[in-house]
């Protein structure tokens, strides 16, 4: 009775295909022109633009396959970028040489070491392109007939026409064929594959012209067009392995439960030699590229003494990936040890990295960021809000106030509106506290607290005190 | 985007299309060489064929382009076998060729060069090995 309501429950029930909202999934890429100039708003990068630029310079080497064992550092205050820049250098190099991203933390576990998880990660960064060539024929079938004996002992005779747009030509089967075309249930009008050195036939589909053949198709009827161009083709593929990958293919045990035990154990120093040797032979036949990529380690005030140690004698041995480390962290202790260090980094390890600085975004960087992630969390603002936003987080931080986006948009629908106001981020900014408003209440209220100690200075994120957060809260009631 | 004269457009829009038509050649030069190199092998294939006709005759009609020859069968047999060999050489230089001009051409266009297919293939057993990491991943 009722069409329109119906249509509605329809739509209601179409899937939609949905992609989950990350902290970082508005990052396509650099954001470079061709010069490799930043433009100060691209591909989800907002400002930062002598980061970018360096960071262009890096990805540009590695992939003109240039340089390997070079560090790189990206260090600056929290909130200024450092993971951001990381997912946009591996956005840029997504087509090529490896990249991998990790947080220095992953490689303490209690199953494997921390050099073999070192070297792990080092080995997943380097690739290695290999070519496979095979001769195929390949076209389309327009007749086939197979000739059974009267005698069920007599060999079979069979004959298969092939074509393509520019030939057509007969192929006497022999014997072992007969059977793969019978198997494979090959008629007249399929598009069929033959590997010439396996003799394997595959079957890609059925051929447009014969589409209306018949009025009922099964549910895989696949049509594709008819191939062009010569009957026997060769058709060559070019793979990207990485070194680890080869590790765990010699190092595993024969057998199905192979398949089972997902990652591998240690690997033995003997089988990385054995691998090392056997790349270089490749590279000298010239049957193998090496191709150094990019391991990010994130957090890296995270790895202990060992693990520097490690990675300085890692940066230079032959393979080496680029190894880009980021930290906050100012003057710290170095992990294992009683001794400051910049960064958390010992001396010798900073001496040879390359150190890219983040700064702080200006307000002007902050609201077209802020724009950038309301898109992407389908959100719609009006200007007064967004405003309020971008002051919010001069006072708080960045990232308290993009995760205010999503709590406004949720008080916005429950009010059945379709823009956030400022009364919703009002509200939202009342109901989630931020990290300088909850330190303040803790000292206000210590007493009720259990086990409360008065810390002296802590340092918070854009840090300062009680005062500017009740400046905030008149403005905001305005 | 740097102003370029009349004069240097021309001459790269003439480079261009002199490397994509030496491409489009070498591609149909393949295609015809495939062609006959097909014709070739039924003809081989019907000469050695153990029918009682074949196999009592001694000399056989060939019949190339409009033209019927009448020759010893031996004769034939080498002689096609002879240009089966040309041709599989012929194609297989062809084809080498066809990689490095399809580079050139994107290298005037200013596309980026496809990486790889310089390299050696990999034997069957190397490439067995491999396949069993690059199966899953994609």
């Amino acid at each position: 009775m009722d069409i329109g309501s119906h249509d509605q429950l329809a739509k209601a029930s179409e899937v939609i295909l949905t992609n989950r909202v990350g902290v970082h999934s508005h990052i396509r890429g650099l954001g470079l022109s061709n010069e490799m100039e930043p433009r100060q708003v691209a591909q989800g990068l907002v400002g930062q633009v002598k980061a970018r630029k360096a960071a262009g310079y890096i990805v540009k080497m590695v992939k003109e396959g240039r340089v390997t064992g070079r560090a790189v550092l990206i260090a600056g205050q929290p909130g200024t970028g450092k993971t951001a820049l990381a997912m946009a250098i591996a956005k840029e190099m997504s087509d090529g040489a490896p990249a991998t991203l990790m947080s220095a933390s992953e490689i303490f576990s209690p199953e494997v070491s921390t050099a073999e998880a070192l070297t792990q990660a080092l080995r997943r960064s380097v690739g290695i392109r290999i070519k496979e060539e095979t001769e195929i024929i390949e076209g389309e079938v327009v007749e086939v007939t197979i000739e059974r004996p009267a005698t069920t002992s007599g060999a079979k005779a069979g004959r298969l026409t092939l074509k393509t747009t520019e030939m057509e030509t007969i192929y006497d089967l022999g014997g072992k064929m007969i059977e793969s075309v019978i198997k494979e249930n090959i008629t007249a009008g399929d598009i069929i594959t033959i590997d010439k050195a396996t003799g394997r036939i595959a079957k890609l589909g059925r051929s447009f012209t014969r589409a209306r053949d018949y009025d009922a198709q099964g549910a895989q009827a696949r049509f594709i067009q008819t191939p062009d161009g010569e009957l026997q083709k060769r058709k060559e593929v070019t793979h990207m392995v990485t070194l680890h990958d080869i590790d765990v293919i010699n190092s595993r045990q024969q057998g199905f439960l192979a398949l089972f035990s997902g990652d591998t154990g240690e690997i033995k120093q003997e089988v990385r030699d054995q691998i090392n040797q056997k790349v270089s032979e490749w590279k000298e036949e010239g049957k193998a590229d090496i191709v150094p990529g990019i391991l990010f380690i994130d957090e890296v005030h995270m790895l202990n003494i060992e693990c520097f140690a490690f990675l300085n004698r890692a940066l230079e041995a032959d393979n080496a990936p680029i190894v880009i480390m980021a930290t906050n962290r100012g003057i710290t202790k170095i992990r294992g040890t009683n001794e400051l260090s910049p960064h958390g980094i010992p001396m010798d390890l900073l001496d040879r990295t390359l150190i890219i600085m983040t700064e702080p975004y200006t307000s002007a960087e902050i609201s077209s960021i802020l724009k950038i992630r309301c898109e992407e969390e389908d959100a719609s603002l009006t200007e007064s809000a967004l405003s309020q936003l971008s002051d919010l987080a001069k006072e708080t931080s960045l990232r308290y106030v993009m995760q205010l986006i999503m709590v406004s948009k949720v008080l916005c629908k429950r009010r059945k509106a379709t823009e956030i106001t400022t009364e919703d981020v009002l509200k939202s900014y009342q109901l989630f506290s931020d990290e300088k408003r909850s330190e303040d209440w803790l000292n206000q209220h210590a007493d009720q607290y259990l086990f409360h100690h008065s810390a002296p200075e802590i340092n918070s994120a854009a840090g300062n005190s009680a005062a500017a957060v009740s400046h905030v809260e008149e403005a905001m009631v305005m | 985007m740097e102003q370029l004269s009349t004069a240097d457009l021309l001459k790269s829009v003439e480079t261009v299309e002199k490397l994509g038509d030496a491409i489009i050649a070498d591609r149909h030069s393949i295609i015809d060489m495939d062609r006959i190199r097909n014709k070739n092998r039924e003809a081989l294939g019907a000469l050695r064929r153990p029918s009682p006709l074949m196999q009592q005759e001694e000399h056989v009609w060939m019949k190339i382009g409009d033209i019927f020859f009448r020759t010893s069968k031996e004769q034939l047999i080498t002689t096609l076998d002879e240009d089966q060999k040309y041709l599989d050489a012929e194609i297989k230089k062809t084809r080498d060729g066809l990689q490095p001009k399809v580079n050139e051409l994107n290298k005037a266009l200013g596309k980026p060069e496809i990486q790889g297919f310089h390299l050696q293939p990999l034997s069957k057993d190397e490439m067995a090995a491999v396949h069993q990491m690059i199966k899953p991943r994609v």
